[in-house]
């Protein structure tokens, strides 16, 4: 479970690891130049696993199935390595009945992102999610 | 790292379209290795290279899938995932595909490569769709293509409330112009065609192409404009399809309610299908491509449980759609053909229609008895989206028998009894499954003399621009309850001032008091509406 609440007032800084580069590219402009945010992309779970942390991300967009290692497994394995600093989830997927379960067994996935995804809307999309979470810590 | 922090603009707008040019070169590769594969298929010697043919292709449709909607080619997406899941079909079984099988893999791939091949950058919906101008996201549902001489004046006052509704107006001056974006088999599909029948009959010509079976949109609904509807434009226009024939001056709202009319049947929910196909791969990928289409699918593997079925298609939550594959002879299983003339013979699956999937071959004495049903025969191997539009098409005429009186008028709003019902099963199920319920209660803010006319443009404003799987309906109060699919009061408000926005546009001076209430443990359906009507401060 995520045991901090979030820093800042505003989502700002969002690590996103998916394996295809195509749809890694995309995510990135679509949060970045489209919406505004900070990005840092990562093509599997080891990189995010080393690069991450130092960016310091508010929210993790994970893809569901990575070539080395799938999401929710990445997800463990970042909380193992860096403790209560790992932020919120959401799970990106074409496969979204297959996430729910997933989203389910662990609360620090806040949210399931079906992929295709509306590129021009991602960043509010996020935004919508990550303060519905901060607003639940908060109370 | 990315790091541009100065939000949207030319440079956002740039920089997908880049994404969207390098997706096109790795789906062109991604393309040409699926037909590699394929050739590997053939000339694989044993069963362990064409198991690894099958994986690599998977793989690779997984990816076409999983990227080619996001950069606004949905029905190359929908063509992969549907690949995707045959594939899936065939290695789940750990065995070598049936020649009708093959087939099918045969023919998606092929498809997909052909596409790819003929796709450019203006052709995605990311551009050609409006969605890098902001605003509210891309929705094709709503885009109608418009074809008549832009000089008309009745038809601009019309495009100009038709747009205060949500409505993107792609207006072309002739079927010629219209004609291009057809013909990429990619680009968005309008939600409807309006021709304008003073401009000749070549329009309408053009429309029956585009929505005919084989035609590139197939379940989009068209009409006719015309100052004095002669009979032979009628004749014409209802020969080649067209869902209705108006007189000109054409209102905005008399189009939409019409336009409802015929979308009613599936607005609400998914059409009900079971399917029969000794073929397990492809069964799974007709449930996967039909779900994606909204409907709820139920495979069969005993073609007893549907001859034998208790309920049939005459209950009120009856199967609307029975889709039964002929493939007797391939996989000596029951006879496909037989099965489905049973089916129609049976008063218990009277209300329903039925698709038969063969091989190409004259049907003989199953004709007449499949079309006393109206019942539609598709050749195999098929196009997915043919089957679905084929599908849903024999679904609306299903339900159109069981079209409940629970709306009112054309709908959306349910009245408030059935509203109560529907909304209590809905906070039951939420707050069982944990899941968010977002549900507002809104009305129109202005002058007593004006209400019933801001009313009425809510009503159909909310039908326009919600999804169909939001619910809206009366609510105590003189105002209206929408269920929104949305987790959190900021997607609420987002929605919201769309609404509000378009409440101003068409109906001059009218404002919107709302409120957002979010199911808890013990709620009900009075006590959700109170709060979100309080909320509004109403």
């Amino acid at each position: 479970m995520n045991e901090i609440g979030p820093e800042h007032a505003a989502l700002r800084r969002v690590l996103v690891v998916e394996d295809d580069q195509a749809v890694r590219e995309l995510a990135a402009v679509a949060l970045a130049d489209v919406g505004g945010l900070q990005a840092l992309t990562c093509a599997t779970g080891t990189e995010a696993l080393e690069r991450g942390p130092g960016f310091g991300p508010d929210l993790l967009l994970l893809d569901l199935q990575l070539a080395d290692i799938d999401g929710p497994e990445l997800l463990r394995a970042y909380r193992a390595k860096h403790g209560p600093a790992t932020p919120p989830t959401v799970l990106l997927t074409g496969r979204p009945d297959l996430a729910e379960d997933t989203r389910s067994a662990d609360p620090a996935i806040i949210g399931v992102l079906a992929k295709p995804f509306e590129p021009m809307s991602l960043a509010e999309r996020l935004r919508g999610m990550w303060q519905g979470w901060r607003d639940a810590s908060r109370s | 790292m990315t790091d541009l922090p100065d939000g949207s603009g030319s440079r956002g707008r740039e920089a997908v379209q880049a994404t969207v040019v390098s997706f096109l070169a790795t789906a062109g590769e991604q393309c040409r290795a699926l037909v590699s594969d394929l050739s590997d298929l053939d000339r694989a010697t044993d069963a362990n290279e064409a198991m690894a043919a099958l994986h690599r292709m998977v793989r690779t449709a997984h990816k076409l899938a999983g990227s080619a909607g996001s950069f606004g080619f949905p029905a190359l997406g929908r063509r992969a995932s549907a690949l995707e899941f045959l594939l899936e079909g065939i290695l789940g079984r750990d065995a070598l595909p049936s020649p009708s099988v093959r087939a099918q893999v045969d023919l998606l791939a092929r498809r997909l490569a052909d596409r790819v091949a003929v796709l450019t950058v203006d052709q995605s919906s990311l551009v050609a769709g409006g969605a890098l101008d902001g605003g509210a996201p891309s929705d094709a549902r709503r885009r109608m293509l418009l074809i008549g001489p832009e000089a008309d004046e009745s038809l601009a006052r019309l495009a100009e409330r038709m747009e205060g509704y949500g409505w993107r107006v792609d207006w072309q001056a002739n079927a010629a112009m219209g004609e291009d974006p057809a013909r990429s088999g990619d680009a968005p599909a309008p939600g409807m065609i309006l021709v304008d029948g003073d401009a000749g009959l070549d329009a309408i010509a053009a429309s029956r192409r585009w929505v005919s079976g084989g035609g590139i949109w197939p379940d989009v609904p068209w009409y006719v404009a015309e100052t004095r509807p002669s009979a032979g434009t009628r004749a014409a226009a209802v020969a080649a399809g067209c869902a209705g024939v108006f007189h000109k001056p054409l209102v905005a709202e008399a189009l939409l309610d019409h336009h409802a009319a015929v979308l009613d049947a599936t607005r609400d929910e998914g059409p009900r299908v079971m399917m029969h196909d000794p073929e397990q791969a492809i069964a799974g990928m007709v449930r996967h491509v039909l779900s994606e289409a909204g409907a709820l699918v139920e495979v069969v593997e005993d073609p007893d449980l549907l001859i034998h079925g208790p309920d049939g298609a005459n209950a009120d939550d009856g199967v609307d759609v029975v889709v039964v594959a002929a493939r007797g002879a391939e996989t000596n299983s029951f006879d496909g053909a037989s099965l489905a003339m049973t089916l129609r013979r049976d008063p218990a699956w009277a209300g329903a229609g039925l698709v038969l999937v063969a091989p190409p071959i004259d049907p003989g004495p199953m004709a007449e008895t499949l079309a006393r049903g109206g019942d539609v025969v598709v050749s195999a191997p098929f196009e997915p989206d043919l089957l679905v539009a084929t599908v849903l098409g024999q679904a609306t005429r299903a339900r159109d028998c069981r079209r409940s009186a629970r709306r009112e008028g054309l709908g959306p709003l349910l009245v408030r009894d059935a509203m109560d019902e529907v909304l209590t099963r809905k906070i039951d199920r939420a707050v069982a499954l944990d899941l968010p319920l977002v549900v507002t209660w809104l009305a129109p803010a202005c002058a007593q003399a004006l209400r019933p006319e801001a009313d009425a443009v809510l009503a159909r404003l909310l039908r326009e621009t919600l999804p169909a799987s939001d619910l809206a309906g009366r609510a105590p109060g003189e105002g209206v309850a929408v269920v929104l699919g949305v987790s959190t009061d900021a997607e609420a408000k987002s929605v919201l001032d769309r609404i509000a926005a378009g409440l101003a546009r068409l109906c001059d001076g009218c404002g919107l008091v709302s409120g957002v209430a979010t199911a808890t443990p013990g709620d009900t359906a009075a006590t959700l509406l109170q709060r979100a009507r309080t909320a509004a401060g109403a």
